[in-house]
């Protein structure tokens, strides 16, 4: 988006312009969408994060000050919502297990099916079945930052703007991601030969 | 040797998976779906507000804190009475009698 048209689009949504907000929508929904399903790894749990960034942008927009531009925003917002969705999912699914132990709830808490990101190629879907298992298990930072870059396509610097590190920090992080997933991917490769 | 050369392959494939990956979109009909959420937390906001009012906890909370500061307010002004010098008493001290017609009609040269 220019940043014209941002600054143009952002100053009529302060003043409550319905419009303005659909194109912002419209226009950022892919963004928003394609992080937290990279983090979430659901397709249901992605668009009910999406919601929730959206849902934040329309209430907090008055306190959007313009030191970032809008897509670095909204790109925070999202990845902070995703953790936030991970983290209560685990806390949900900790308690039913609890539950679980003492009788108290009789319903399985199943895990979901492997996740294929819709925008993989049809000749690397297991593959990248796989690389997205290993991709889970990453540490926060790791799978924020690895996320942003593989899947979303952004550069270092644009990453560390999001994460407010530094470029060194970034790529640190990065090299990280790559050697544990590597080292997952090894793993998971040797238990399931055959 | 052979068995590891062959895992370090699909691992690097399995790498290599996902390096032209498109962007994944939500489903069709997005904006509608997110104004009806928002119009969803709206009314609950008011229906939260409605429910929270309505509590009997609310009401003897209310109730309790009008008594007390009717209470307070009305200590205080018993407390404070006796202090306050009554008014003809300052008027004594400054000489500020009421003015009668003759006061002013019989002005001193």
């Amino acid at each position: 988006m220019p940043v014209l048209n941002e600054w143009n689009l952002i100053e009529r949504l302060k003043k409550g312009d319905e419009a303005a907000f659909k194109e912002i929508v419209e226009s950022s929904q892919g963004l928003v969408y394609n992080t937290a399903l990279g983090i979430v790894q659901n397709p249901e749990d992605a668009e009910d994060v999406t919601q929730e960034v959206f849902v934040q942008l329309y209430e907090s927009i008055k306190s959007f000050k313009g030191e970032s531009k809008l897509s670095t925003w909204l790109y925070r917002i999202t990845v902070s919502k995703a953790m936030d969705h991970l983290r209560k999912k685990k806390r949900k699914k900790r308690f039913a297990y609890v539950q679980s132990l003492f009788g108290a709830n009789d319903e399985l808490v199943h895990d979901p099916p492997d996740f294929v990101h819709p925008g993989v190629s049809l000749d690397n879907k297991e593959k990248a079945k796989e690389l997205f298992k290993a991709i889970d298990q990453l540490p926060a930072k790791q799978k924020i930052a690895f996320t942003l870059n593989r899947i979303e396509g952004l550069s270092y610097q644009e990453i560390s703007e999001i994460m407010k590190l530094t470029v060194a920090s970034v790529e640190s992080l990065l090299h990280r991601a790559r050697k544990n997933l590597r080292k997952n991917l090894e793993t998971y490769y040797l238990q399931n030969e055959k | 040797m052979n068995k590891m050369s062959d895992i370090q392959k699909r691992v690097e494939e399995a790498m290599d998976s996902i390096l032209n990956i498109g962007q994944a979109t939500p489903q069709p009909f997005f904006y509608a779906r997110l104004m009806a959420r928002i119009q969803r937390r709206e009314s609950n906001n008011w229906e939260k507000i409605s429910i929270l009012v309505s509590r009997p906890a609310f009401a003897f909370i209310t109730v309790s804190m009008v008594l007390m500061l009717n209470i307070y307010v009305a200590f205080n002004e018993t407390s404070s009475s006796p202090n306050t010098p009554e008014m003809s008493e300052i008027a004594t001290a400054d000489d500020l009698g009421t003015n009668t017609f003759y006061d002013i009609e019989n002005v001193q040269p």
